[in-house]
């Protein structure tokens, strides 16, 4: 019992001496100019996907009224009608708007988490 | 006080960040060195948790206090950064019994820089998960439950921890005495 105490003791003694301050002056004013880039770096990206849904709703939009607008023309062109022209751009631009969504809604979401 | 930093930095005072870099960068220093043994490594692991901790403070919920949530990280950083590095060290790992008054003796006879720097060295001998539990149980001075938390280590085996490395402490700085005596 008295080898432990003395175990214990020795070992109390010797770990007060174990503080180690950080040796680097300038860690401090280093550290806070990295928190303040990492803070605009934050904002910037918040501010780039507020533009990212924006300008997504603004094509789906467009997208939506220019379908509209072509739906009633019976146009050909070089012999195929430009409905079924419209109809394959559409399906393309449809997959585009939806592989979009996907990727703003993982960003947003793993922006918050 | 933590919480109230915490709320300032939430409400977007950057600056208020301030006071967590001030308040435990020497704390969250002496954990990542006693972890990864190397001054500039330790700080590289004190940055980025620092960073770590500001890009999550949102996520923190209060359900431990902020000084043990910010250790867990230090702590995850420091242990992720020994596997990145794949470093290989020969640590004393085997349990030698020390001849306690001879330690003692030796002790006396150092000024207080001197034993700082033996018990540095002698810190960098043991391994790395001895080392960081005898600078938390006896530096921070917590108790073995606060440690588990701390490193997701059950409290079975930090007590298991905190036995070898006060017999390897022990050895350490015994080995380096008498290598400092030979020389003399």
């Amino acid at each position: 019992m008295d080898k432990k105490n003395q175990e214990e003791r020795l070992i109390k003694n010797l770990m007060k001496h174990s503080l180690t301050k950080m040796p680097f002056e300038d860690f401090e004013a280093r550290m806070m100019d990295r928190i303040h880039q990492e803070k605009r770096q934050q904002e910037s990206v918040a501010n780039n996907i507020r533009y990212a849904w924006m300008f997504f709703f603004v094509g789906l939009f467009l997208g939506l009224g220019i379908t509209n607008m072509t739906a009633n023309l019976s146009i050909q062109l070089y012999g195929i009608s430009l409905k079924q022209v419209t109809l394959i751009i559409q399906i393309g631009l449809a997959l585009v708007l939806l592989f979009q969504f996907e990727k703003l809604l993982d960003l947003s979401f793993r922006k918050k988490t | 006080m933590d919480n109230l930093y915490i709320q300032k930095v939430l409400n977007g005072d950057t600056e208020g960040f301030r006071y967590f870099i001030s308040n435990y960068k020497d704390l969250a220093f002496s954990v990542a060195i006693a972890v990864v043994k190397d001054e500039f490594w330790a700080e590289e692991v004190v940055q980025e948790s620092f960073i770590k901790v500001f890009q999550k403070l949102k996520t923190f919920k209060g359900h431990s206090s902020f000084k043990t949530w910010f250790y867990r990280i230090v702590i995850n950083e420091a242990f992720q950064r020994m596997r990145e590095e794949k470093k290989q060290h020969t640590y004393q790992n085997e349990l030698r019994e020390t001849e306690l008054d001879s330690v003692e003796g030796n002790l006396n006879g150092l000024t207080p820089e001197e034993q700082s720097v033996l018990v540095q060295e002698a810190l960098k001998l043991i391994p790395p998960k001895e080392s960081l539990v005898l600078r938390l149980f006896y530096l921070e001075e917590q108790p073995s439950k606060t440690i588990a938390d701390e490193t997701g280590w059950s409290e079975a085996n930090v007590r298991v921890i905190l036995h070898r490395g006060r017999k390897n402490m022990l050895a350490a700085v015994n080995q380096l005495m008498l290598k400092e005596l030979k020389t003399i």
